[in-house]
């Protein structure tokens, strides 16, 4: 019981960080980082919810909050690619502008209530042991993970255009030298990771948590950006991340209300402790993995 | 051959590039026919990477024109590709984290690459069968050594259908002995399936035999072209390639040799069951016994990437011996930091200088206090001034050519970073200086410059280890050779009593899997 | 000399250049402001006014701007070494938890210049603690440190939660979650108003960190390991250990800035004590190219919108996530500007 009840919340916890760790995986698989994952995901969150306060139509809310969040990654685009700004400089700015605007436009729908996605029970599959309510009685976002997945991965390795985006992260002038246009490539995964993350913060504010507060997405953008590098850029490893760090937000809320007596900010503390504990274990035993225009923004640093 | 009777593929009319006030190419007129090898010969600096790169569409020209099939066009890369034209990189493009497969893949035009990945991997399989080019679709391109790079490189131009005409930047650069006779061999074959052949290179004795048409370039202007009909005389060629001046001197290397003598000569280096590891932490050259002796250059021969890179470094320090003990003037150095090693005195000389040494952002001056010259210090500061003047009265610093010490290193050609890193090296002579390819892709007037300076050195009393690729280089040079091949180092042998056929043969031997 | 003189010459077209883009930035908020149904221009005029229009306004400025130039000249040093250092937040934060608890721990027991070395010393040590962590963690398992010193800044703030909700909780203060307030003794003598020796500190530690980045020997083994670690290394620099100094100095500055913020404004802590000033400094720096010497400006630019947004907040009924948009917005512009090409 306890334990079905830890991996459903992993699971519902996890799944915005999840779609957040895919689609910043396609951005840093292009050669950008984005720590403005963050204001992409928040604004997701709130267009969403904006939506699906005034339409009542959660369906209708998810596409508008991919528009936005992809307009949100277009700036991010826009200056780190055209401008050539400073890729993390230009992220934490977005990062500030995304909290500042939600917390602006929200500011009247902190009180306002939604219905929006409810959980869908998957017959028989729901029946399953220990994970099938776990897994198969969710809301329709995470079913959409579910998708989302397995199918970028057929994207970035299977298909052609996955090759040019990969090499569009690798070395742009290869990708040029044979008539493609790594800039547009780049374009294409900093828009598509912005798409992904705000739908992940949509599945946060109108799937799981059915409310909206100022700051809600809580670090999972930049959670995210960290789970990326620990899935070796890989999206069929992003879940792992992803429900880990979600199985230990929902742990220390179990243990919150069991009313244990740790203090809630050392339980708090958990989820980074463990990505910190992850980073660790995916460095010591790395093989180079890291796109290699990637690599170069870090090394650029003066 | 050069077959008047058939239009050329490619023809330039005046074709001229400027950059600024500077011209790299004027007037340039070159005619590409079908079944026909035309090498463009020339000096480093002498305009042949412009000249490449505008027939390939990467510079649009300032003046002039490019016909293809008699029709003037604006080259871009895709223009090039559609045209058929195909270029070979000296410096590939290919993306080490991808598979061979992968990098032809994303090199084949949209249409060509629509195909089942089945038949592409059997089309690849075919070419390098057809023109005994080896390739493995499947390994990744990292993990190849630069000929295997080139291969690759050569198969994924050949794939694109439509090629009919192939460019080739300094192609054998990075080819040993034995590899450069198959390259050529794998030319002439190409010649008669009727492909055209652009061949650019410094290296005139390598063409020599297989071109049909030979062009000088130097200055950036075509001084002359000549074809087989006409016969070649490689002398005149060389002397229109460098002007007349420096093709007359002639070194003397025998008489550098006998300055050394074996008998009296203090032992610098002993290295004692030294065994290498590569970033694998596997084992690349195992059971190393060599001792260097002052005023002695022993020359290391090998096909690049054979363990070459890790054994400099583990030298100096910047990597971990597996085993073994290192001595130096007698004192055990095998767990000394670099630091310490640099102050007893050896030096390195990058492979890839700009890799391993430039600092973008920082001038010359700023670049030979790093492990160079002394840094003079007032109060808690660093004396520029006096470190200026220093390097501005060096003999060295100017027989190196080295340019003007404000400049930011960072923005000079490749040869000059290479000059200026060997006057570094230099200036405090070193007791052993670790040389790694340090004439690869100078032309022949500065090859000259570089190996006076190292033998004034060995006058001098350092030890010098050379890694080179270049037999003649390793033969003129060394009081004694080895050779690094099959995880072990061969040798030494005297090279008086040996022969570059022996040695190129032992170059082959540790290369079994091919 | 001739280099100061080329500086000066090209001082106004730069300094224009850089008005030009925050000037759109500017304008690009009051298109904003109207779409909300406010006057921009009474807006601005009232953030200037009550900001460079009052002895008070001025030295708020001068009180929001000292931990920005602290932070960010801190940022500048790792840079300097080619580490990106976001941790600024968490390092300000451990500095102002550890220099609050040497502050209650010492309370009025000795004189009060000695306190505040102390506290000031507690400060650094609580700062350059938690880069010297990721420092490790760079220098030792070869971890990313903007990843590492990211996820630090969340953990910093939980364990500062818990101190002010636990240990250090004021049991005077009806259960808000902060701590008892520091003994007036350890608070910094102010010089100005309610401006204290915090500033004079902060500017005195930016130029000297300039000095030592520019003219030192140490700080030209940074720059070259800055520029190419690998260059670094084959001059027989010891890589790993200036990298870890240049952290611990990175951290110690951020923390030193959390015990000016204790002992010179707050006076006590709390779980909002200097909330996002980390991120703020990081960005004066890299708005600054990381050079010290700038970063002092960009630094005082943030105070100075920090400071506008209080003033939004009452005079305009405006949220204080306004002044969020308005500062993302003028970095923005600046970032959009660039680097300016050296002449060659």
């Amino acid at each position: 019981m306890i334990i079905e009840s830890l991996l459903t919340g992993a699971v519902q916890s996890g799944t915005s960080v999840l779609l957040t760790v895919c689609g910043e995986t396609v951005t840093e698989r292009v050669g950008v980082i984005n720590l403005g994952t963050e204001g992409c995901m928040a604004v997701g969150a709130l267009s969403a919810y904006i939506v699906c306060a005034n339409t009542g139509s959660p369906w209708f809310a998810v596409p508008v909050a991919c528009i936005m969040g992809g307009l949100m990654a277009l700036i991010h685009a826009y200056f780190v690619i055209s401008r050539k700004a400073n890729q993390l400089a230009t992220g934490l700015t977005l990062m500030f502008l995304g909290l500042g605007l939600t917390a602006f436009f929200g500011r009247n729908y902190v009180s306002v209530s939604v219905t929006g996605f409810t959980r869908v029970k998957i017959p028989l599959l729901s029946d399953i042991p220990i994970i099938g309510d776990a897994i198969f009685n969710q809301d329709p976002i995470t079913y959409l993970s579910y998708l989302i997945c397995p199918l970028l991965c057929i994207l970035i390795y299977k298909t052609r255009f996955g090759l040019i985006l990969r090499g569009a992260g690798e070395d742009e002038n290869v990708v040029f030298a044979y008539g493609h246009d790594p800039i547009k490539m780049r374009y294409i995964g900093v828009i598509m990771g912005g798409m992904l993350s705000a739908l992940g913060g949509a599945q946060l504010s109108i799937a799981y948590t059915h409310t909206w507060i100022e700051g809600m997405t809580g670090s999972r953008g930049v959670i995210g950006v960290a789970l990326v590098c620990i899935a070796a850029w890989n999206p069929a490893k992003a879940f792992i991340g992803a429900y880990i760090f979600g199985a230990a937000q929902a742990l220390q809320m179990m243990l919150q209300q069991q009313g244990l007596e740790i203090s809630s900010f050392l339980l708090m503390m958990i989820p980074y402790v463990l990505v910190l504990i992850a980073l660790f274990i995916t460095s010591i035993r790395r093989r180079q993995t890291m796109p290699a225009e990637l690599k170069k923004v870090f090394e650029s640093v003066t | 051959m050069s077959g008047s009777a058939t239009a050329p593929i490619l023809e330039t009319r005046d074709l001229t590039k400027k950059f600024g006030n500077f011209t790299a190419n004027s007037g340039i007129n070159l005619k590409l026919y079908r079944s026909s090898i035309h090498a463009v010969c020339g000096e480093n600096g002498a305009g042949k990477s412009t000249m490449m790169k505008m027939l390939y569409g990467i510079y649009t020209p300032t003046g002039g024109e490019i016909l293809i099939d008699g029709t003037s066009t604006k080259m871009t890369p895709q223009k090039a590709i559609q045209s058929g034209i195909g270029m070979v990189f000296q410096d590939f493009r290919l993306i080490p984290a991808f598979t061979a497969f992968e990098n032809i893949l994303m090199a084949l035009p949209k249409d060509e690459a629509r195909g089942r990945r089945k038949d592409i991997r059997k089309k690849i399989i075919e070419i390098s069968q057809r023109y005994n080019i080896p390739v493995d679709p499947d390994q990744y391109v990292w993990e190849m050594d630069l000929g295997q790079r080139q291969r690759v490189e050569i198969v994924k131009v050949l794939m694109m259908s439509k090629t009919r005409l192939l460019i080739f930047d300094e192609p054998t650069s990075v080819l040993t002995y034995n590899e450069v006779k198959a390259f050529i061999e794998m030319l002439r074959k190409l010649r008669s399936d009727g492909y055209s052949i652009v061949l650019i290179t410094h290296k005139l004795h390598e063409v020599i035999s297989c071109a049909d048409v030979i062009s000088v370039l130097r200055h950036g202007v075509i001084t002359d072209t000549v074809t087989k009909e006409q016969g070649f005389d490689k002398n005149t060629l060389i002397a229109k390639m460098m002007g007349e001046d420096v093709a007359d001197r002639v070194m003397n290397y025998a008489e550098a040799k006998r300055s050394f003598d074996p008998e009296k000569a203090k032992d610098v280096l002993v290295l004692k069951d030294y065994c290498i590891s590569d970033d694998h932490n596997r084992c690349v050259i195992k059971d190393i016994n060599l001792t260097i002796k002052e005023g002695e250059i022993l020359g290391v021969a090998g096909i690049s990437g054979r363990g070459q890179k890790e054994f400099v470094e583990t030298l100096f320090g910047l990597r971990a011996p597996q085993s073994g003990t290192l001595e130096l003037e007698g004192a055990d150095y095998t767990h000394k930091g670099i630091h310490s090693r640099i102050d007893a005195g050896v030096a390195l000389i990058s492979e890839d200088p700009k890799r391993d040494n430039v600092v973008p952002g920082m001038s010359i001056y700023e670049h030979m206090v790093l492990a160079g010259a002394p840094i003079k210090t007032k109060g808690l500061g660093i004396d520029w001034s006096i470190i200026k003047t220093e390097l501005d009265k060096s003999t060295l610093v100017h027989t190196l050519g080295v340019p003007n010490i404000n400049r930011e290193l960072e923005t000079l050609s490749g040869g000059n970073i290479q000059r200026t890193m060997l006057a570094r090296a230099i200036l405090k002579t070193p007791k052993l200086l670790l040389a790694s390819y340090p004439s690869r892709g100078l032309d022949i007037g500065t090859v000259e410059i570089v190996h006076q300076t190292l033998l004034e050195l060995k006058k001098k009393g350092g030890a010098i280890i050379l890694i080179s690729e270049d037999l003649d280089e390793l033969f003129n040079m060394s009081d004694r050779l080895c050779v690094i091949a099959d995880n072990k180092v061969y040798g030494e042998f005297i090279p008086e009593q040996t022969t570059s056929l022996k040695i190129g043969e032992l170059m082959l031997g540790g290369h079994k899997d091919e | 000399m001739s280099k100061l003189k080329e500086y000066l010459k090209t001082l106004p077209r730069r300094l224009g250049k850089t008005a030009a883009v925050v000037g759109a930035a500017v304008v690009l908020f009051a298109v904003f402001l109207l779409c909300q149904g406010v006057n921009p221009l009474s807006v601005y005029a009232n953030m200037i006014a009550s900001t460079l229009g009052t002895s008070y306004g001025i030295g708020q400025v001068l009180i929001k701007s000292t931990p920005f130039i602290l932070i960010a000249v801190g940022t500048c040093v790792s840079a300097k070494a080619g580490l990106v250092n976001v941790g600024g937040e968490g390092q300000f934060a451990m500095g102002a938890l550890f220099s609050v608890t040497a502050a209650l721990f010492i309370g009025d027991s000795m004189p009060s210049f000695f306190g505040i070395v102390l506290m000031m010393l507690a400060g650094m040590i609580g700062g350059a603690f938690w880069s010297g962590l990721a420092g490790v963690f760079k220098v030792k398992a070869n971890m990313n440190e903007t990843l590492t010193t990211l996820i630090m800044n969340y953990i910093a703030y939980q364990i500062v939660s818990y101190f002010v909700f636990n240990q250090l909780k004021d049991p005077d203060s009806f259960n808000w979650p902060q701590t008892s307030e520091i003994s007036e003794s350890l608070q910094l003598p102010r010089i100005w108003g309610k401006v204290t020796i915090g500033i004079v500190i902060a500017l005195l530690a930016a130029v000297l960190i300039w000095l030592m980045i520019s003219k030192s020997k140490w700080g030209y083994s940074l720059r070259v390991i800055g520029g190419n670690a690998n260059a670094a290394l084959h001059a027989g620099i010891n890589v790993q250990k200036v990298q870890m100094i240049a952290m611990l100095i990175s951290g110690a500055l951020a923390g030193f800035a959390g015990a000016i913020e204790i002992s010179g404004v707050e006076e006590r802590l709390r779980q909002t004590t200097g909330v996002n000033y980390g991120y703020l400094g990081f960005l004066a720096a890299w708005m600054a190219w990381n050079n010290p010497a700038t970063a002092i400006f960009t630094a005082v630019v943030i105070g100075f919108l920090s400071v506008a947004g209080n003033v939004l907040e009452i005079s305009s009924a405006l949220p204080s996530s306004a002044i969020q948009i308005l500062m993302a917005l003028v970095l923005l512009a600046i970032l959009w500007k660039g680097k300016e090409k050296k002449s060659a």
